[in-house]
């Protein structure tokens, strides 16, 4: 836990029809972002990180103790920066937390332009985050 | 580092959220010293990764870890304290106020400095472990565990949070097995019994992990496990003659005769093997460090440091008791210890000062 970051350029998995997803999940308003959003599908996420630019994606557990210690940085992250925030409970979505091979919680994806570019397990220091998302907005 | 000079001075920056910085902050900030305190890289501390606190007084039914630090932070606001995201990278403690410079790039100044760090999981040095760290394995059960419904798993260690980590563990995995360098636990007998009478926990004695099979895709897939009947596999492996000659030979073919290397498929792996002080930014200052990392405080009931001014609580300061109670208890001993301090002369920041006290 706690280790080094590993960027690694993974393919997403799940096809993404553009069209579908957004009629499905009508483009969030500014005001949203503001706070964490919370994924509901795969096709959800899809859609959030076709959305915006920077989307720091939490895979999350509601038993887990970093996870809930990581909630409040990530509400200040949402409201401060200018990245937005998508929390997956992994127990809901067992098959999305899988796609994105998570194996512990929290794990942190981070979507630069649609694409991925960071995956981190375990918690990380809210100014390294901050670091991390600002670094990916141009 | 933006030698920041304009900083505001504070009273007192407590580094660290575990419960050791949390009731020095309550103390602190009953004390109207409004303490800083700056919260790290593993907020909460270690209490956030285990499961309920049996132990600690006032809890007949046990608390959860999380809880505790959860409301140890409620109640350390609710009397002032100020809890700021921060990682102390070095630390300039020759002059005062000290100055603490972050990880971001900023400075905090303070008059005394309460270190309550803590310790992090310590990793066995296997090889592989560092690509699947979170790709199956892991330092918390609590927060892995989960992850492997139907797996065969490992424990490795033999203290209290190894029997935990076992004992949670079987609540998912198919089978549990703790793997120990010796042929005895250390943990207390009341855990040790735990994890042995329980069906779903075997044991694999004087044997250690050598190897972790697997990629970040698949994650763990196996391990390479070695063992000798006297313990310490390891150790004798890395300790065998490294020469060709004959008598080298032969001595080698003495020390690692009884080493046996096995493979085993598994599909997670659990440290729980201690944990090693976060002193990293005292390395350096004329704040003493013993050889294992942890500060020296001075002799007595006391959290003094080597360096006046600093002071130390919790698992970075006690190799020994390490327990959620006893790093409470060094927590507020060091926010009385500063109070005590910072009324005397010497704290007021000059040398002179100091050096007038010095002369008397």
């Amino acid at each position: 836990m706690y280790c080094t970051i590993h960027t690694k350029p993974l393919n997403r998995l799940g096809a993404y029809t553009g069209v579908m997803a957004t009629d499905a999940y009508p483009e969030p308003s500014d005001d949203q972002t503001e706070k964490p959003l919370h994924v509901e599908s795969e096709d959800h996420l899809d859609a959030i990180v076709d959305e915006h630019d920077v989307v720091l994606v939490d895979f999350y557990a509601d038993w887990c103790g970093p996870c809930k210690m990581l909630e409040p940085v990530l509400e200040e992250l949402a409201r401060e920066t200018e990245g937005v925030i998508a929390k997956v409970d992994v127990d809901g979505l067992t098959q999305l937390a899988g796609a994105y091979g998570v194996r512990g919680v929290p794990t942190l994806v981070l979507f630069a332009d649609g694409e991925q570019v960071e995956q981190h397990t375990g918690a990380l220091p809210g100014d390294r985050l901050r670091d991390l998302i600002e670094g990916y907005i141009e | 580092m933006n030698g920041d000079s304009n900083a505001p001075v504070r009273d007192v920056v407590i580094v660290g959220t575990g419960v050791a910085g949390l009731s020095a902050a309550v103390y602190a900030a009953r004390a109207d010293l409004e303490p800083l305190v700056l919260e790290g890289p593993e907020p909460g501390g270690q209490l956030t990764l285990t499961t309920d606190v049996e132990n600690f007084l006032g809890f007949p039914e046990g608390v959860g870890g999380m809880e505790l630090i959860q409301r140890g932070k409620e109640q350390a606001s609710r009397f002032g304290a100020e809890f700021v995201h921060g990682t102390v990278a070095d630390a300039t403690l020759d002059d005062r106020p000290f100055e603490l410079h972050l990880s971001n790039g900023e400075t905090r100044r303070t008059r005394a400095l309460i270190v309550a760090t803590g310790a992090s999981a310590r990793w066995v040095g296997a090889e592989g472990e560092a690509d699947l760290m979170g790709y199956g394995v892991s330092t918390c059960a609590t927060c892995d565990g989960a992850f492997h419904r139907g797996d065969d798993v490992l424990v490795i260690g033999g203290g209290d949070s190894a029997m935990e980590e076992a004992l949670f563990l079987t609540k998912f995995a198919d089978s549990v097995t703790v793997v120990h360098r010796r042929d005895e636990l250390r943990a207390s007998e009341v855990m040790a019994k735990r994890a042995r009478d329980h069906d779903g926990v075997s044991f694999r004695w004087n044997s250690e992990l050598l190897e972790i099979h697997g990629s970040k895709d698949e994650g763990v897939t196996g391990v390479t496990l070695i063992s000798h009947p006297d313990g310490y596999p390891r150790q004798k492996l890395e300790a065998s003659p490294t020469g060709d000659g004959p008598a080298d030979r032969a001595a080698k073919t003495r020390e690692t005769g009884g080493i046996e290397r096995e493979f085993l498929d598994v599909g997670g792996i659990f440290y729980g093997v201690g944990h090693v002080p976060n002193t990293d930014f005292l390395e350096g200052t004329a704040v003493e460090l013993a050889d294992t990392g942890h500060i020296e405080t001075q002799a007595g009931m006391t959290t003094e440091t080597t360096l006046d001014g600093v002071f130390a609580a919790g698992d970075v300061m006690d190799p020994d008791y390490r327990q959620a109670i006893t790093s409470a208890g060094t927590g507020s001993m060091a926010a009385l210890d500063a109070e005590d301090w910072l009324e005397q002369p010497a704290a007021s920041g000059s040398i002179a000062a100091s050096e007038a006290i010095a002369d008397d």
